[in-house]
Formats: structure tokens, sequence, C-alpha cells
């Protein structure tokens, strides 16, 4: 149960820096940003269930990170110079495998629950 | 060795997804306290407004009242003394010619509007708001035509009224309107309507040029308000001088 306590402390610090440090993006970039934050999520979700699943791979799962976070931000950019709505398919795949993640590490958790 | 690097880069990551949360966070709050408003905060401002003009609607009641009761007294005032009976029938003469008072008559009644929507002509915008200057241009003609008070939307036409796109607005007298212009004037409705419907006139223009729906009617009796605003003259000052 450590790396999930580690994650946890890891959220807060960065949320506390995000809100009182001065850093700002151009509102324009805010779509863009929140298909990237969709991607993350879903990297860190996949990340614990790889964890629970006893088969997690930290470069694997860093790579997905930074990888899925900045594919997808290209991908809602260029489909904005396109004129076609690319970011709707990275909403679409990550948002469908994060509900996927999530329902896994929930029947390991109920799995874990009831064994004990 | 291997499961505390895991774990330190498991606890990067997690600051970095934090971080870029809560800066997301921010910049959407941000954008919602600037101009993007949400459905909450626009149905707040519509019951704003609408208290607004009850309010407005209550205080133009008591002002019509109080202009009644004005009248009474100075009706009674000029009963008791002659002197003041002419004074009166004085001010009411200047208040006719300057626009104070309402009054009726014979005259035309115009509609103007924008292009119906749904038409090849209809677009985004409001095509009269944009010509607003085509009201100016009316009314020049109808003064032109002998019209002795004109109003559009109820705002009377008087020495310094303005006429100018505010925003979403017509400002006219400063009181914001929208289309469908109602454009009242008192004439000889014969003489109005000939003036404005003349070939190649401006009715003409704003239809076939601008698409605007436009209707000119006779009236028998039109009624036209007064100008209710107070008018303060602070830089021009009469002239003593007979030489002309």
């Amino acid at each position: 149960m450590k790396p999930l306590i580690i994650a946890i402390i890891g959220l807060m610090i960065g949320v506390v820096l995000g809100l009182y440090l001065p850093i700002t993006y151009p509102t324009s970039y805010s779509l863009y940003m929140s298909v990237a934050i969709l991607a993350a999520l879903d990297s860190v979700f996949g990340g614990i269930r790889s964890h629970m699943e006893g088969r997690f791979n930290s470069t694997i799962f860093v790579t997905g990170f930074f990888g899925n976070a900045i594919l997808a931000g290209i991908l809602a950019y260029i489909g904005d110079r396109l004129g076609v709505p690319l970011y709707y398919a990275a909403i679409f795949a990550f948002g469908g495998r994060l509900f996927q993640n999530f329902a896994m590490i929930r029947r390991y958790l109920i799995e874990r629950i009831s064994k004990k | 060795m291997k499961g505390i690097k895991g774990r330190l880069v498991v606890g990067m990551v997690c600051v970095v997804l934090g971080l870029v949360l809560a800066l997301q966070f921010r910049s959407v709050q941000g954008n919602y306290d600037d101009w993007r408003a949400p459905t909450q905060k626009a149905q707040e401002l519509a019951g704003q407004l609408k208290k607004i003009r009850d309010e407005k609607q209550k205080l133009l009641t008591q002002i019509n009242a109080l202009e009644l009761k004005k009248k009474e007294i100075e009706e009674i005032e000029s009963k008791e003394d002659g002197l003041i009976k002419s004074l009166g029938e004085e001010l009411e003469k200047y208040k006719i010619i300057s626009g104070a008072r309402s009054v009726k008559g014979p005259g035309v009644v115009v509609v103007v509007d924008d292009p119906p929507p749904g038409s090849e002509y209809a677009s985004d915008v409001s095509v009269i708001m944009v010509n607003y200057d085509l009201l100016l241009s009316l009314i020049n003609k109808l003064n032109d035509a002998g019209a002795e008070a004109i109003s559009i939307n109820d705002q009377r036409i008087v020495s310094n009224t303005a006429i100018h796109l505010a925003g979403n607005n017509v400002n006219i007298n400063a009181v914001p309107t929208g289309p469908p212009f109602v454009i009242k004037a008192i004439g000889n409705p014969d003489t109005l309507e000939a003036t404005l419907n003349v070939r190649f006139g401006i009715v003409w223009v704003m239809r076939d040029t601008y698409n605007l729906q436009i209707t000119v009617k006779k009236q028998d009796e039109v009624i036209i308000p007064g100008y209710n605003q107070i008018t303060k003259f602070i830089y021009a000052k009469p002239v003593e001088s007979t030489v002309q």
C-alpha cells in the first residue's frame, strides 16, 4: 500500500505548488491541457492497475504518462488546425480506458477484501 | 533499489499531475470570472435584470402620477390668477416646441425590422442596428416633409437627441432599444407618406439595398410621448444681441 500513499502525497504537493506558484498559460491552450490531463489520469489509473496485477514497470509508467499526455495535447492541437475535432478521439479513447482501468482496480480490491 | 526508484518515480509523476491539475483548475476558474459565465451566473444576471426592469416600471408609473399631480396643481393655480394663466399657456407652447409635452394628431407610423430569419438576406448581425444612420436619414426626411413631432420606439426626437450603436443596443436619448423600430411622426399624413415612399427615396433604399422589412402606415391619430429627461445648459449662455 505504500506506493499509493506516496502517490497521494505527491498529488497534494503538486496541487499546492500549482495553486501557489505564479505559473500561467494562455487560456486558448486550456482545451489541449484538459485532454492531456485526461491522458495523464488514465496513465495513473493504468499504473495502479498494473501495480495490483504485480507487473508494474516504472519505465513503462513514466513514458506512458508523458507520452500519452503530450500525444493527446498534440492531437487536439492538430485537430484544431485541421478543423477536425480530433480531441474527441483522445477523450473517447482515454475516457473509455479510464473506466476500464477503474473497473479492474475495483475488482481486484473487492477480491482482496473478500479473501481476508 | 528498484522498488525505491520506482516509488520515487511514481511520486514525481504524481507531483507533475497535481501541478497540471491545479493549473488547469485555476485557469478554468479564471475564465469563469472573466467572461465565460456559466449558466448559473447567467441566470443570476437575468434575475437581476428582471428585478431592475420591474423597478423601472414602478418608477415610471410614479413619474406619470407625479406629473399628473403637477398638472392639476398648475391648473388650479392658473384658475386663480390671470398672470399665472397666461404664463402657463406660454409654458405649454414652449413645451410643445421643445418636445417636453406628449402630443397627438394625424401622421404616419413606420415600422422597420431586420430581414426575416431564414430568408436569403438574414445575417447574424442586425442590419438595421449596424446601419442605424438609416434611422437618422429617415428622421431627416420626415422633418423635411414637415413632421411636427417624431419618436422612435417611444423616444421623442428632440434637438439634442443622439442615436448610436452601443453594444447590443441602439441608444436613443441614451435609452437602449432594439429592432423592430417603430417610428411615429405627426404631420400631414399624405405628405409624410409620399416623401418616404418616393421612388429611390429612403424607404426604397432600405428595402432594396438593405433588404429590411419596412411598412409605412397613415393614421388619423398618432400619440407621441414627450421627452422626459432633463436638459441642462452648462456651457451655452444667452447672448443679448439684436443685430443679425
